[in-house]
């Protein structure tokens, strides 16, 4: 069954390119925001079946959106998957420690971002 | 009988002082002879001194008689009687025998009569020393002993002082024994008068009783000198020999006062008179009654060869019969007092040392208790000495780790230094004020060994904040860089990647698109590297500004001919108003400033409005009302005059809380920005690098929905204002002035440039702005060469000319002519006669204006030299033939030794210095050529690979000093140096 997916980034670029990668390869669905609050309302709205999220966002960073998703009844449940430069093994303890399901190191290899997604929360492609 | 009676009164006054000397000294002593006593050797008291006889009884428990035989006094102390016998009986066989004894008998015989202090063992202990008592014909009557007290030094004091107390309380007792003595004498000598046997019998008793005490003279180390009323020396012992360097023959009869230093004598006389008016017997001198022994005044004595030597010295008079002796006692301390001094001034050092030092210091003795802090480390810690002193080092360090578990004393590496003694450096730890705040901090702890065993360590620790706060911000900055340059690389590594994998046929809508994102991406990634290295090398001041003489119009144009293409793409017109003025900048990196201020005007601008550029000249200092509407606003940083660059834009305006950080990288309003894929977030940051390495100002005001105006000013050479360059030529007082350059041209403002121009490589310049006042200033002035304009209204360049050619007061002047008209435009309309020795074009291009400053000047002087010092032969070569294209003798060394060896001989104008040399480096050459007068002031040019520090750069210079790095500083720029610094020698010499 297709999947719905969010990606969150300030890059218009990088979610673009996302979005192309996870529609061609996996044959997702793909909703795009380009910040941390239109990311929200999207997933209140949309309920999508994860989020990928971009963390080094100005105003409010990926880890506050996190924390924001978390503290929101209605989207709680949908794991998050960070994209970010940052994965080094004390930044992924760090994520970890926060309950983030995994973290992809930017820059995403196109054709493996789907599985790695997948793999992360388990799901078969 | 006369000669006779004299002969023992005088021996009567000696033995006197004699016995006052005996008594005054603080040791033990006696004198034996022997006596046989049916066949039996025994020995007799024939002397003591007061201190004996209290030992003695002491001891034994009565006091000793003259003529009591030993034994009879020892009769109860058979050990004691047969141990001193022995001594006694070596000593008559003519040795000198030391002892050390607490001068008391075996445990098994003191019991019944030794006092409590023998009992308990705090007893004082003498080093008795018995010598044999020899008669003038060597013959041995009988022996000497000597006791000096040895006990521990800290109690000499006291027991010295308990001494004198003895002897003090017993002077009267002295007195009256030596007046018996005197009585006993004077009767034995009225014997005398009446027997003759009798008087040579009693006669050779005195003279061995005065041998006896001249034998105990002659033991002790310390100066023993006798003086009478008319301070006359009538004594002077070997120890005084010794210690003055008189002999006893030199002194005798003189006056004390060759004994004293000159500024003491006068009040040494009064202090010996104050004395013998005392009723006091003995004295340390120096001493007042009202003063304590530890504000003693020092005294010092004179030797023979004039040196003077602090001493410690006791005084004691002796009345007899009307004439008074004093005697002192005095011992050279000049050993003492040196390593007291010694030992002061390193403490003191100490002292300063450890307050200077900025590290905070913490002594801790073995338990781990603070024993000394000094101040950086009281300041660090909010203690005070007190609180500090005395209390576990605990107080200060960390009781929880980072994790919050138990950090126990016993786990920290201060502990286990006291306990291993090993040094440990901590780089990172917290420790605690007094306030509860904690200070971080890096220490050393060091432990401190005394005769192989730890007694204790010293921290030294320094406050980190600051290095903690700059790891901070390189960290951020490092993560910012990361995720700038990684951004576009994700986009452009996923849109290739896509394409590349065939899943996306490249000429479809999305194929396209990635192709577009790859591409726009690679400009971005571009843009940002240079961006970045662009800051990085004008912020580290790798990269120069290249600053000539611009045209404010001229760069305005340039700068709007580049973005133009966007603003028309935008839809936003560009409106420019310009003032005409010359400056000195660096044009392009002007332009770039403009563009980017422009291009961000643009990108923030609704469509169909109007971008204002503008750039005017302020003369005048802030107005007093600033908010005026109509006047352009000041900067207030900005001394006058001063070029103000204005990029108004009707954009939707920065928000207050962002105006402050909108010129740091990667700052900008809101994520929307988005970089628009275009800019890198350095734009901003960069301008105001390049407005900053031009000594200006960049700000901005806006208003939310109004619109944003950014500023920038560049300071306009003139009078008080200075140019902005990031290479001055030292002026340094020391360098000589320069050449002294009259400008005329009718233009304020290029009057204003070429001033500050000039002046900046050292020459002297005036200003004129006439003809007339030009020839009137050139008489009076008697410039080194005129720099001419020719379009001037009245009186044109070419009358100028030729009235100062008229004149012989101004005739041999050289004029350089400055014109917007070429030359041979202006010969071929004028045909006049070649009144001048060059042509600059304007605009100025100061390379060509300071080449042709430099040949009108050196034309007609005698050659230069200069001394090439470099390694490399090729290079070498290079630099002469270039040298000498300027008519300049031009020698080259290729090393230090030869260097050294030619500037010698040459005597050159200016030395090229080379660092790397094969025989040393050139820091060598320098040394030596500062030590020789003539070169110290050379002026040199270092022409080196290497960047040098400012310290280096301290011990480089000569004269007047430069230095240029190979490979930043193009070898022309290097030739204009060189011969920039040869023109200002030109005019000294």
């Amino acid at each position: 069954m297709s999947k719905r997916i969010l990606v969150v980034d300030n890059e218009e670029y990088i979610r673009e390119v996302a979005q192309i990668c996870l529609e061609t390869v996996a044959g997702w669905e793909v909703l795009t925001a380009a910040s941390g609050m239109e990311g929200i309302a999207i997933a209140i709205e949309e309920k999508p079946d994860a989020i990928l999220l971009d963390i080094m966002m100005p105003d409010m960073d990926g880890i506050a959106t996190f924390q924001k998703l978390q503290e929101n009844e209605a989207t709680r449940s949908i794991p998050v998957v960070l994209l970010t430069a940052k994965v080094q093994a004390a930044d992924r303890r760090r994520y970890e420690a926060l309950g983030i399901r995994a973290a992809i190191a930017k820059p995403f290899d196109p054709l493996q971002l789907a599985s790695q997604v997948a793999t992360a929360l388990n799901w078969s492609l | 009988m006369q000669d006779r009676e004299k002969s023992n009164d005088q021996l009567i006054a000696e033995l006197a002082t004699l016995r006052a000397l005996v008594e005054g000294v603080p040791a033990l002593i006696a004198a034996f002879e022997r006596v046989d006593d049916a066949g039996k050797t025994d020995y007799r008291f024939t002397a003591f001194n007061q201190l004996y006889q209290q030992e003695f009884e002491h001891i034994f428990g009565f006091r000793p008689q003259v003529g009591l035989s030993l034994s009879q006094a020892l009769a109860s102390f058979p050990q004691s009687l047969s141990k001193m016998r022995a001594a006694l009986d070596q000593a008559m066989a003519g040795d000198r025998l030391r002892t050390v004894e607490p001068l008391a008998p075996p445990a098994t015989e003191y019991a019944p009569l030794g006092d409590a202090r023998l009992v308990s063992g705090d007893r004082s202990s003498y080093e008795i020393t018995y010598s044999p008592l020899r008669e003038a014909n060597g013959a041995i009557t009988g022996v000497f002993l000597i006791g000096f007290n040895i006990t521990p030094a800290q109690d000499l004091e006291t027991a010295h002082q308990q001494t004198e107390a003895a002897l003090r309380k017993s002077k009267g007792e002295t007195e009256l024994r030596v007046a018996e003595r005197t009585a006993e004498l004077i009767s034995v000598n009225q014997k005398l008068q009446q027997e003759l046997e009798e008087r040579k019998r009693v006669e050779a008793a005195l003279r061995v009783s005065q041998a006896r005490f001249a034998g105990i003279l002659e033991i002790a180390d310390d100066a023993i000198i006798s003086v009478n009323l008319e301070q006359q020396i009538t004594l002077f012992n070997q120890g005084a020999e010794r210690i003055f360097g008189y002999t006893a023959a030199e002194v005798l009869g003189k006056p004390l006062d060759i004994l004293l230093p000159q500024s003491a004598i006068a009040a040494h006389r009064s202090h010996v008179q104050n004395f013998g008016a005392s009723s006091g017997k003995a004295r340390r001198m120096g001493e007042h009654a009202l003063r304590t022994a530890d504000e003693r005044r020092p005294i010092f004595g004179r030797r023979k060869d004039g040196t003077e030597f602090p001493a410690e010295a006791s005084i004691s008079k002796l009345s007899q019969g009307g004439e008074t002796i004093f005697t002192v006692i005095l011992r050279d301390i000049s050993e003492q007092k040196e390593a007291e001094e010694t030992l002061q001034r390193l403490s003191h050092q100490n002292e300063l040392l450890l307050n200077a030092i900025g590290e905070g210091l913490c002594g801790l003795d073995r338990q781990g208790r603070i024993t000394f802090a000094n101040p950086a480390a009281l300041r660090l810690l909010g203690y005070t000495q007190e609180e500090l002193i005395g209390s576990p080092v605990g107080l200060i360090l960390p009781h929880t780790r980072p994790d919050g578990t138990p950090y126990p004393f016993s786990e920290s590496p201060i502990y286990t230094s006291l306990r291993d003694g090993a040094v440990r450096q901590v780089n990172t730890e917290q420790f605690w004020r007094r306030n509860g705040s904690s200070l971080p901090v890096e220490y050393v702890s060091t432990p401190i060994w005394e005769e192989g065993e730890i007694v204790g360590a010293v921290i030294a620790f320094r406050d980190i904040t600051e290095r903690q706060q700059v790891e901070r911000m390189k960290d951020e900055f490092i993560s910012v860089v990361s995720h700038e340059l990684r951004t576009p690389l994700t986009s452009i590594h996923g849109s290739l990647g896509m394409l590349a994998s065939g899943l996306l046929d490249p000429t479809s809508e999305r194929g396209k698109r990635l192709l577009q994102i790859a591409v726009d991406s690679t400009d971005r990634l571009v843009r940002l590297i240079n961006d970045i290295l662009d800051i990085e090398r004008i912020e580290s001041g790798k990269v120069k500004m290249a600053k000539e003489i611009c045209e404010v119009e001229k760069l305005l144009t340039e700068a709007v001919d580049t973005v133009q293409a966007i603003a028309d793409k935008a839809g936003i017109t560009l409106k420019v108003s310009s003032c005409s003025a010359s400056f000195y900048a660096d044009a392009d990196r002007i332009i770039q400033t403009l563009t980017n201020l422009l291009s961000n005007a643009i990108k923030f601008s609704p469509r169909g409005e109007t971008v204002y550029l503008s750039a005017e000249r302020i003369d005048s200092p802030v107005p007093p009302l600033a908010s005026d509407a109509n006047q352009p606003p000041r900067c207030p940083l900005c001394q006058p005059p001063y070029l103000l660059f204005t990029v108004k834009d009707q954009g939707r305006g920065i928000p207050a809380d962002k105006l402050d950080t909108i010129f740091e990288r990667f700052q900008q309003v809101d994520a929307s920005d988005s970089r628009n894929n275009d800019g890198t977030g350095l734009g901003l940051a960069i301008c105001r690098s390049i407005v900053h390495q031009h000594n200006g100002q960049i700000w901005v005001e806006s208003t939310l929905g109004v619109g944003s105006t950014f500023y920038f000013t560049i300071p306009l050479a003139g009078k008080g204002g200075s140019l902005a360059t990031n290479a001055p030529l030292p002026a340094t007082a020391d360098s000589p002035k320069g050449p002294l350059v009259l400008v005329c041209d009718d233009d304020p403002s290029t009057l204003s440039v070429l001033q500050a121009l000039l002046e900046q490589r050292g020459y002297q310049v005036v200003t004129v702005e006439s003809g007339a006042k030009a020839v009137e200033v050139a008489i009076a002035r008697q410039p080194d060469v005129i720099l001419l304009d020719m379009m001037m209204p009245e009186m044109n360049g070419w009358d100028v000319m030729a009235n100062l050619k008229a004149r012989p007061e101004t005739r041999n002047v050289p004029i350089l002519v400055c014109s917007v008209i070429p030359e041979a435009e202006a010969q071929a309309e004028v045909r006049s006669q070649k009144n001048y020795v060059g042509w600059v074009d304007k605009p100025l291009n100061s390379i060509s204006l300071f080449q042709s400053l430099r040949s009108a000047l050196t034309g007609h002087s005698q050659k230069l030299r200069i001394l090439i010092i470099e390694d490399d032969v090729d290079l070498a070569e290079v630099f002469c033939t270039l040298f000498q294209h300027h008519n300049i003798e031009t020698y080259c060394a290729h090393t230090g030794r030869e260097a050294i060896r030619l500037s010698q001989q040459l005597n050159p104008d200016l030395l090229v210095l080379d660092l790397s040399l094969p025989d040393g480096d050139g820091f060598v050459v320098v040394e030596w050529l500062r030590q020789h007068n003539r070169l110290s002031s050379l002026p040199l040019v270092v022409y080196s690979a290497q960047d040098v520090n400012e310290e280096e750069r301290d011990r480089l210079r000569l004269g007047q000093t430069e230095f240029l790095t190979k490979g930043r500083v193009s070898t022309q720029e290097f030739e204009h140096r060189v011969l920039d610094i040869l023109n200002g020698i030109t005019k000294a010499e």
